[in-house]
């Protein structure tokens, strides 16, 4: 998919757009490349909308806090004057002020997308990111340089695994268990979502199922959910951005939910 | 109806090539073809329309009109050598109409020596604007008529199959203008090599193609984006039902952007209205029937902001 040289371009606006404007095109662009959209049909796979997604909601994160967008000018314009604005461009160039030497890369080693991946997602920083991005963000409040640095040292490490809202640190014994488990009841799948790094906040954003329906779900509190219909869909959705079988989850989940139901 | 907008011209060149196309049958582009012809002409701006549906010609009922005596048919097989004698008044001020086919003759059949001669034709007319109903596929024939047009209009309908096959027709368009391009720019080894590793350089769509192209030779790259930019598609979402419908117009702006690389326009988008099929069995103009209908509204907007741009019309000095 086309690599827009820039956040601006990626979110379709232009570069003195108001907050109003980006937060418009944000929302536009969330709702294009959400998986049901009949716009994708025939064009776009879902791994495809996906990644436009993660790269939307990473442009947002940036433009979306003056401070951050500022910076981003900064370097925009630095690199204009430098070099055209392509991905390769913006990959090399150092940064203007904020990071004088390390290079620029454009998703994960961003430095307006500083991580740190060891850090869990707390409840607030999930809220405040309406369409979250791996890892925890920590670029306004962490020297971007440090952080960069640690990233890409992190980018190496061969323990850690992402999902396409996280990264988490890999536990060979919990994967072996994760395997072999044949019962998905709601308090596994909330052990698999923290062991995964993902915040209910998150999966709420990211599957816009209601907050006290996936809580319901993790506490087994089958009574509190909507039909069972719904809740197969629920599963299937949650099962998928934990990167789980999603048939064997929903059909494990259902024939706990029916069974305790019909008792 | 604001007549003075077409007015203030004055034809000083060629007349200009709309063309209206989508590639499934049933979404509505001849209704769109001669929405759009009526409210241009309604705009002082003399408008030829051209039924190129060549294997199911009947945009003459659209009009309200017969089947004419001569078509396009009679201009391929040199019955007759002038458009001019092809095309017939209408009802409408400013509004000629040329027929298409009415015998067995296919578009297919009709040769590319006959189709430059027909696109000459057409550019000779004595008008401002030549708007061609194209029919339903993607055979050449229909492609080409489709990228020689100065507006690409692709009509979709919110289905998924009209949706489909909209990209297809859009996507087997990109490729034939592609293929015209690397030729006319001797680019031809750079894509074949890029094409032939497409999996190791990450080449999933047009847009990669063009970014991987440009990364290897930025020139090249450069003359090809410039060439290819005359593939510039507007966008017309018909019979919309609902807010989702409506947006559709944009996701779709947005997708093909990010798929092709290059830019789309969403024209505007029309919307279901029971009395379009009720005014074509009785083989009326809608818009006389129903001037009040928010259709007529739609579509005059649709119309001038397509004019607009000086390129999509002949250029007229005041």
């Amino acid at each position: 998919m086309k690599s827009e040289s820039n956040y601006y371009e990626l979110l379709e606006v232009a570069p003195t757009a108001t907050a109003a404007e980006i937060r418009s095109a944000f929302q536009k662009a969330k709702l294009t490349y959400s998986n049901d959209n009949p716009a994708l049909y025939g064009l776009l796979d879902s791994n495809e909308a996906d990644d436009i997604l993660k790269r939307v909601e990473e442009a947002y994160f940036v433009l979306r806090d003056n401070d951050r967008r500022a910076a981003y000018d900064q370097h925009l314009d630095k690199s204009k004057t430098s070099a055209p604005q392509t991905q390769e461009a913006l990959e090399t160039i150092p940064s203007a002020n904020v990071i004088p030497e390390v290079p620029v890369t454009w998703s994960q080693d961003n430095p307006f997308l500083a991580q740190n991946p060891a850090a869990p997602v707390t409840d607030s920083m999930a809220d405040s990111i309406t369409a979250p991005l791996a890892g925890h963000v920590t670029f306004a409040s962490t020297p971007a340089f440090a952080e960069s640095e640690g990233s890409e040292e992190d980018s190496d490490d061969t323990s850690l695994s992402r999902t396409r809202l996280s990264t988490y640190k890999r536990d060979e014994e919990f994967e072996e268990r994760l395997a072999q488990q044949e019962v998905f009841d709601g308090t596994f799948l909330k052990q698999i979502r923290e062991y995964k790094n993902i915040h209910l906040t998150q999966i709420n954003h990211s599957t816009r199922v209601q907050k006290k329906h996936l809580e319901a779900i993790e506490e087994n509190n089958y009574t509190a959910l909507p039909s069972p219909v719904f809740v197969r869909g629920f599963i299937r959705q949650i099962a998928k951005i934990l990167e789980l079988d999603e048939k064997k989850v929903s059909d494990s989940y259902m024939k706990l939910m029916v069974s305790s139901l019909s008792k | 109806m604001d007549a003075a907008f077409g007015m203030s011209f004055q034809q000083t060149s060629a007349p200009k090539l709309w063309a209206i196309g989508g590639g499934k049958g049933g979404v509505g582009k001849s209704f769109v073809s001669t929405s759009l012809a009526l409210c241009a002409a309604k705009t002082g701006i003399r408008v030829t329309l051209v039924d190129l549906d060549l294997g199911s010609a009947n945009l003459h009922t659209y009009l309200g009109m017969a089947a004419s005596q001569l078509s396009l048919s009679d201009f391929i097989k040199s019955r007759v050598n002038d458009l001019k004698k092809i095309q017939v008044p209408t009802s409408q001020a400013n509004l000629n109409f040329i027929s298409g086919f009415n015998d067995s003759l296919d578009v297919t059949e009709m040769g590319t020596d006959n189709q430059t001669r027909l696109l000459k034709a057409l550019r000779q007319l004595d008008c401002d604007l030549v708007i061609l109903d194209l029919g339903a596929g993607t055979n050449a024939q229909t492609l080409d008529f489709f990228l020689a047009a100065e507006r690409k209009i692709t009509v979709i309908s919110p289905e998924p199959t009209s949706i489909e096959n909209a990209y297809r027709f859009i996507k087997a368009a990109f490729y034939r203008q592609l293929k015209k391009s690397e030729q006319d720019l001797n680019l031809q080894w750079l894509i074949q090599e890029a094409m032939d590793h497409k999996n190791r350089h990450g080449i999933r769509s047009p847009a990669d193609l063009f970014q991987h192209i440009h990364s290897t030779d930025p020139a090249a790259g450069q003359r090809l984006l410039t060439a290819m930019q005359s593939f510039h598609l507007d966008i017309l979402v018909n019979q919309v039902r609902d807010k989702a419908d409506l947006d559709l117009g944009q996701s779709i702006q947005s997708v093909c952007h990010k798929y092709f690389g290059l830019k789309a326009n969403f024209a505007g988008a029309i919307s279901h209205d029971n009395s379009v099929w009720k005014s074509i069995r009785q083989r009326r103009i809608f818009f006389n029937d129903y001037p009040y209908s928010p259709i007529v509204t739609q579509f005059l907007h649709i119309t001038q902001s397509l004019i607009v741009d000086k390129n999509s019309i002949s250029q007229r000095a005041a």
